[in-house]
Parts: structure tokens; C-alpha cells; sequence
């Protein structure tokens, strides 16, 4: 081993200068398609393909692995506040409160979210990912992507098999909205109720997600808890409400309806954050060495490996900061209801990252609308039914916070199974991830003022609906009224912090989870897992990791690259 | 007090039923604490005490298996068939990496890049995976604590060798040279399991 070598890349001035081109591109073009659409990406998966073509023809050891992953991470966190902002903000403007507050203050509540959803999760890697080993199905495969380079060619078919079968069914099962007059090719899910002569009240229904079955793959055992959460939600307990005659005046799909969005949604949300209390009690031990690791700031091979704990409590103080300004200044809250907002949504707001830390990292899917709406619920319980604009506010902190976290520790994921440092691609975050909430919620401003006498640019009935800020409208006009289910949410919390003491890992997380989430979804992810289990009997351990881990990943990939072609596609047509 | 098994003490009324029933039990209270808390409002006081009660007969009944399992040990995951000597196996990858490092170095540039890599996917494979499945196992024989002192320092000698895989792939031999040094490293330092103090019990 004789030749001369530059130092290994990994965090470069030229990784930053990408990643902020990427992420603010993406951020910026995600909240418009969120608008539009309904629904934003992850921006990993693009940070690390863009990443290698930005870099890895310049040579010289540019676009090394550890390099990329630095822009996806930096690109996704700049991304990252696009899916908060874009569900939260918009509300104020359909609801008519354009005038009434500082956009600056929008900004700053934001900003607050992001830099305190990365001091809570930063000291968390050690749990989530070393002790609790969750598995990221995401941050797995955008690792399989960085690793292509290297993988034998097996297992680069297996993965390029994967996201050629998923692009092809996703464009199948999508393929019917993309243009009037096209054909059916695919359902977008199956439902086997009717033919099982099953009522509405018995959900027998499989999305036809190839990235959702493949989620269930890479769970394996772990993630049965959750497919058993559908069972019991909609086999056991929802055709109970029906023969105990709670569901009567509803019929047909508004009795699923009314099942889902009633009962089972309500109390999983309560399920969710009772499990996930539970699960730090629980486990406090290992969060207490994990944080003891912090203190003594572990180093390996010549550099720091984690955050130092001032970086932590430096950022959690100024998100706080932040979060009171945007209600003192921005939304005239006295200074005891400013602090008090701060402080509560503060603390709602670490919580609400852990757990959508926790549910991203056991099924890839984040729960996030219903950490909101305990947010703009806690708010208007504290401040009243008049101030909507702080409720607002801190319900974009908080998604914009819990979706950082989430990302955030998929990346860290990531960063671990191709062997980063985790305390360069936090330093990566902290640097960019403010800049996202301004490209954000300055995109909508630009948009809102976009329409006819400069304002109502998106909303119901223009080419722009924003049906994701129009359901939080609904929602939050339905608190201010008092339309609030405080029973399900207690007695959910009992039951999440109960169920949480079976001995299996995640219990309460993943049984709320499943009753948050339609049938649909968690009983496909069910069946991956059934897959992951039968393969590992039949073919080994090996097998799993060698040939089930690369497939997967591609069909998760194929699935996410295919649904970013064809929103473009959808955003062209409309334009 | 390391030993967190002792916050554990068992139902002795459950203790002559196996397992099963009681997690059958612990699913029946479960579903029908759930059941009574999906009426709408469930504010009642005839709703919600028999959910609340349910709901801690759910938790009783965990803790209940929790005890179960870790007096019993780890399951099947430890049985001898399937034993992994966990303690060995640290110093067996840190000797690995050593040996890696040493025929990296004497090989010419790029000449031993994928027999390196290689035998770190096996390494992968064979050790480091086996252990990372015996988690819950290796929690329930030596505690939280123990555990997460020792996957602490496992999982960096782990990430290391990602590391060097990484730098490998990239042509960049000195860093994969440097990140097995500090795998073997990471690996030494894993401190020994022990077995946590029974006699209370």
C-alpha cells in the first residue's frame, strides 16, 4: 500500500455547497408540489443520487460514499421543513388571518422547530440506532444507494430488479389519475371484504404499495406487533362497535368513516404517545448510558463521533427563544402566554419527535398530522378559542420539529451502515437546516400573493387547493368549537403505557400506529413481514441479508423516485 | 443499583398457568379496555372504569410475561443449539480487523481492496449480525445496563468497519487502514458481560 492520498472526503465545504443548492431546490419545489398535491417527498434518496453525479465526476476523490452522504443528509435537512410548513401554514391564509400576522414570525416559529427537533434527537442516536437497532427502511435503502459503488453485482441486479418492478407498478397503480380516459391497469388497493361477505365494518384491505410490503420486509419479526394492531383495531374492535349498535346512522363507507376517524384514529393517537412515555421510562437506562457516552464525547480513529452536549443544550435554548418570539411579537401573546407557549409546545414538541423518531424508524411511517393536532388542541385548551395565529404557529413548529427528527435520524441510519461520523452530519445539520423553514414558508407567501389582487393563490378551487392545510382549517374550526375527543386521548394514554409493558419492543408505538392508520396500509406492511419470516425459515439468515435487503430497498426506491416523476409529470400538465 | 430485573416481582396467583394463557389474557384485557374506550363520548363513568381497569390489567399482566421471561431467561434465542459464545466474539472481530489491517498494508495498492472487503460482508454475516439478533436475549440474561454499556462500544468498532467497507470502495486505503486500527480498537474495549446479581430474587 504505497500511493499517495488526499485526505478521505467526508465533510467538505463543497458537500455544504451542494447540499444547500439540492435541499433549497427541493424544498422549494416540494412545497409547491405539496400545494398542489397533497402530499411532499423525502428528499435522501434524490440528496444522495444528486450527490454523486454533482460530485463524482470532478475526481480526486470528490464524491467519495462518506462525502455523498454528507450532501444527502445536508439536502434533506434543508428539505425537511417543506412537508411541516406546507400542512400548517397555508391554514392561517385559508382561514383569512393573511393580514393578521408577520410572516417573519411564521419563519421564526419554524426555524424554532427545526433546531429543536435536532438538540432532542441528536442524543438520541445512541438509542434508536445502537441500542434499539430500529431498522429506517428509508435510511436503509438511500445506504444501499451510496453503497452501489461497492456492492458485488448481485446484489446491485437484486436492487435495480427491485426499483424497476416497483417503477412499473407504481406507474400501473397510478397510472388511471395521470390523464382523463386512461384505464384502470391497477387499483390502488384490494379490497376482500365484499368477497369474504364482510361488512364496511371489517376492513380486509391491502394497499397495493410495493414500498409499504417492502417496509415489512426489512421489519421482519419486529414489525408484527404492528400488523397485529390492524387486526385487533378493525377484525376485533370495529365490527364489536357494530354489533354493539355504536355505529348506528352510519352506513356503508360512512360507517368506516366514522369507525376510523371517530373511534380508532382518536384512541390511537392516545396509544401513541401513552407507548411512547412508557418506552422512555422503560428504557431509561440505556438513554442514561447513552447520554453518559455524550458526556465522555466519544472519539474513534482521530475525530469527535457525537454531538457535545453544549451543542444540545445551546440549540434547545434557542428554539425555545425563538418559539416565544414568534407568539410574543409575532402573534401578540402577552409575555406569560408567550412563555407559556413556548414552554408547553416546547415540550410537546420533544415528545412528538420521539415518537415520530420512533414509528418512522419500526414502519417508515410518520404519524405527524396527529402530533399536530394535540399541538393546535394543547394551545387553544391554553391560550382560548381566538388565538388561532400561535396555534398555528406552534403546530408548524412541531411538525416541522417532529418530521426533522425523523429525517434526521433516518440519515444518522444511514450515515451508520456506511460508517459517517454522526457529529459531522449533525454539524451538517445544524448549518443548513435553518434555511429551509424561510425557502418554505417564503414560497408560500410568494404563492398566496401570487393570486388576483395579491392574495388567494392557493386554496379550494384554484389549480393550487392545498388539501393538507384545508383539512387542518377543518380540523382546528372543529377545536375552536369544542369538537375535541379528550376521552379518547386519556384512555388511549392509559392503554399505550400499558400495553407498552409486554415484553416485546415498541409494542405501544406500533399497536397505536396501526389504529392511526387505515387498514389498508398496516395490513400490507403485514404482509411483508409474513414474507421477511417465511424467507428467513426456508433460506437462512444469509439469505435475508445478502438478497432480501437489496430487493427491498430497490422496491422502496423505485416506489419514491417514480412518485417524485410522476408528481413533476402532474405539476406539467397542470401548469 | 445496575440490576433493573429487580423492579420486577410477579403475580403469584398467575404463577401455576404457562405462558400462553397469560398472554391470551393479557390480549382479551387489552382488546376489551380498547373495546369499552371506542364509544362515543366514552366519558361515562360506566365506560370509563372498566376501560382504565382493563387497561391496567393489560399492564399487570405485561409486567407479569415481562418477569416471566427474564427469570427464565433468554429464551429461545440462547438455547445451546443455537449458542453464540457473545463473550468471544468482540475479540475475535478486533483480532480480524488486525489481520485485515496487516494484509492491506503488505498487499500492493488496490491488489487486496475486495478480499478485504469481502471478509468484512462476512464478518458482517457472521458475527456481527448474529449477535445484533440476540438483542433482546442479551438484555433479559445481563441487564439494560450491561447491555448498552457493551453495544455501545460494539456498534462503534461496527460503524468503523462500514467505514473502512466505504473507503475501500473508494480507493482510499490510508483511511480503510486507519478505520480497521480503530474498529480492532473499539472492538478490545467492549467491556465484558456479567451476569447481574441473582440472590435477590
Amino acid at each position: 500500500m504505497n500511493g499517495e492520498h488526499p485526505p478521505y472526503r467526508e465533510f467538505t465545504a463543497a458537500s455544504l455547497l451542494v447540499s444547500l443548492v439540492i435541499g433549497v431546490a427541493m424544498c422549494a419545489a416540494f412545497t409547491y408540489s405539496g400545494l398542489m398535491l397533497g402530499f411532499t417527498l423525502a428528499g435522501s434518496t434524490i440528496g444522495a443520487i444528486l450527490g454523486f453525479a454533482f460530485l463524482r465526476p470532478f475526481g480526486r476523490g470528490r464524491g467519495s460514499i462518506l462525502e455523498v452522504n454528507q450532501v444527502q443528509t445536508g439536502a434533506s435537512a434543508v428539505n425537511v421543513a417543506s412537508a411541516g410548513a406546507v400542512f400548517t401554514i397555508p391554514a392561517l391564509f385559508l382561514m383569512g388571518y393573511a393580514g393578521e400576522f408577520s410572516i417573519l414570525a411564521a419563519v421564526l416559529a419554524a426555524t424554532s422547530g427545526t433546531l429543536l427537533g435536532l438538540a432532542v434527537i441528536s442524543p438520541l442516536r445512541k438509542q434508536m440506532i445502537e441500542m434499539e437497532r430500529l431498522r429506517f427502511p428509508s435510511g436503509l435503502a438511500v445506504a444501499s444507494i451510496l453503497k452501489t459503488p461497492g456492492e458485488s453485482l448481485d446484489k446491485a441486479l437484486l436492487l435495480g430488479a427491485g426499483l424497476l418492478i416497483s417503477a412499473v407498478f407504481k406507474i400501473c397503480v397510478d397510472w388511471h389519475g395521470l390523464a382523463e380516459g386512461n384505464a384502470v391497469l391497477l387499483p390502488e388497493r384490494i379490497d376482500l371484504g365484499p368477497l369474504l361477505g364482510l361488512g364496511p365494518y371489517t376492513s380486509v384491505v391491502f394497499s397495493l404499495s410495493l414500498m409499504n410490503v417492502a417496509a415489512g420486509m426489512l421489519a421482519g419479526r419486529g414489525g408484527l406487533p404492528f400488523a397485529f394492531g390492524a387486526v385487533l383495531a378493525w377484525w376485533i374492535l370495529a365490527p364489536g362497535a357494530h354489533f354493539a349498535g355504536w355505529t348506528a346512522g352510519h352506513e356503508g363507507a360512512a360507517e368506516t368513516r366514522f369507525l376510523y376517524s371517530e373511534m380508532l384514529r382518536p384512541l390511537g393517537i392516545g396509544v401513541l404517545v401513552g407507548g411512547a412515555l412508557m418506552g422512555v421510562l422503560l428504557t431509561w437506562p440505556a438513554i442514561k448510558a447513552a447520554f453518559d457516552s455524550l458526556k465522555r464525547a466519544g472519539v474513534s480513529g482521530g475525530g469527535r463521533d457525537e454531538a457535545p452536549a453544549s451543542f444540545i443544550v445551546t440549540g434547545a435554548f434557542l428554539s425555545l427563544a425563538l418559539l416565544f418570539l414568534a407568539g410574543w411579537l409575532g402573534a401578540d401573546l402577552p409575555l406569560g402566554p408567550a412563555l407559556l407557549t413556548a414552554v408547553v409546545g416546547g415540550l410537546w414538541l420533544a415528545l412528538a419527535g420521539i415518537i415520530v423518531a420512533q414509528a418512522t424508524g419500526m414502519t417508515d411511517i410518520s404519524p405527524i398530522s396527529g402530533m399536530a393536532l394535540i399541538a393546535c388542541t394543547l394551545m387553544l385548551l391554553i391560550l382560548g378559542d381566538e388565538a388561532v395565529v400561535p396555534t398555528i404557529f406552534i403546530g408548524a413548529a412541531v411538525c416541522v420539529g417532529a418530521s426533522q427528527c425523523a429525517d434526521m435520524m433516518q440519515d444518522l441510519k444511514t450515515g451508520h451502515l456506511v460508517g459517517a461520523r454522526p457529529w459531522k452530519q449533525q454539524l451538517t445539520q445544524l448549518l443548513l437546516t435553518w434555511i429551509g423553514p424561510a425557502v418554505a414558508v417564503g414560497t408560500i407567501y410568494i404563492l398566496w400573493t401570487a393570486g388576483e389582487g395579491g392574495r388567494g393563490g392557493f386554496g379550494p378551487g384554484t389549480k393550487l387547493p392545498a388539501p393538507q392545510a384545508d383539512a387542518l382549517k377543518a380540523v382546528v374550526e372543529g377545536l375552536v368549537k369544542g369538537d375535541v375527543p379528550w376521552d379518547k386521548y386519556a384512555l388511549g394514554t392509559l392503554l399505550g403505557g400499558m400495553v407498552s409493558l409486554l415484553p416485546f419492543a415498541g409494542i405501544g408505538v406500533l399497536v397505536g400506529l396501526a389504529m392511526y392508520l387505515p387498514a389498508e396500509i398496516t395490513l400490507s406492511y403485514g404482509i411483508g413481514c409474513l414474507i421477511s419470516i417465511a424467507l428467513g425459515r426456508i433460506r437462512g439468515r444469509a439469505f435475508l441479508a445478502r438478497r432480501l435487503v437489496p430487493f427491498a430497498a430497490g422496491l422502496i426506491l423505485g416506489e419514491a423516485l417514480t412518485a417524485l416523476t410522476l408528481s413533476l409529470y402532474q405539476i406539467a400538465g397542470r401548469g | 443499583m445496575n440490576d433493573d430485573r429487580d423492579l420486577f416481582t410477579g403475580i403469584p396467583f398467575l404463577k401455576p398457568l404457562p405462558d400462553l394463557p397469560v398472554f391470551l389474557l393479557c390480549l382479551t384485557s387489552l382488546a376489551g379496555a380498547a373495546f369499552f374506550a371506542m364509544q362515543v363520548p366514552a366519558t361515562e363513568p360506566a365506560v370509563v372504569l372498566p376501560s382504565a381497569a382493563l387497561a391496567i390489567a393489560t399492564g399487570l399482566l405485561g409486567l407479569e410475561l415481562r418477569f416471566r421471561k427474564r427469570a427464565g431467561g433468554p429464551g429461545k434465542e440462547g438455547t445451546p443449539e443455537e449458542t453464540l459464545d457473545i463473550h468471544s466474539v468482540p475479540a475475535h472481530i478486533s483480532e480480524t480487523c488486525l489481520a485485515l489491517v496487516e494484509r492491506l498494508e503488505e498487499a500492493e495498492e488496490g491488489e487486496a481492496r475486495e478480499e478485504i472487503k469481502k471478509a468484512l460482508d462476512e464478518i458482517q454475516i457472521g458475527a456481527l449480525d448474529p449477535v445484533i439478533e440476540r438483542r433482546a436475549a442479551i438484555i433479559h440474561q445481563f441487564g439494560m445496563v450491561a447491555f448498552a454499556r457493551f453495544m455501545s462500544a460494539f456498534s462503534r468498532g461496527e460503524r468503523l468497519l462500514h467505514r473502512a467497507w466505504s473507503a475501500l470502495t473508494d480507493g482510499h486505503e490510508p483511511e480503510a487502514s486507519r478505520s480497521l486500527r480503530a474498529a480492532a480498537a473499539a472492538f478490545a474495549e467492549v467491556p465484558p458481560l456479567h451476569e447481574p446479581n441473582r440472590q435477590r430474587g
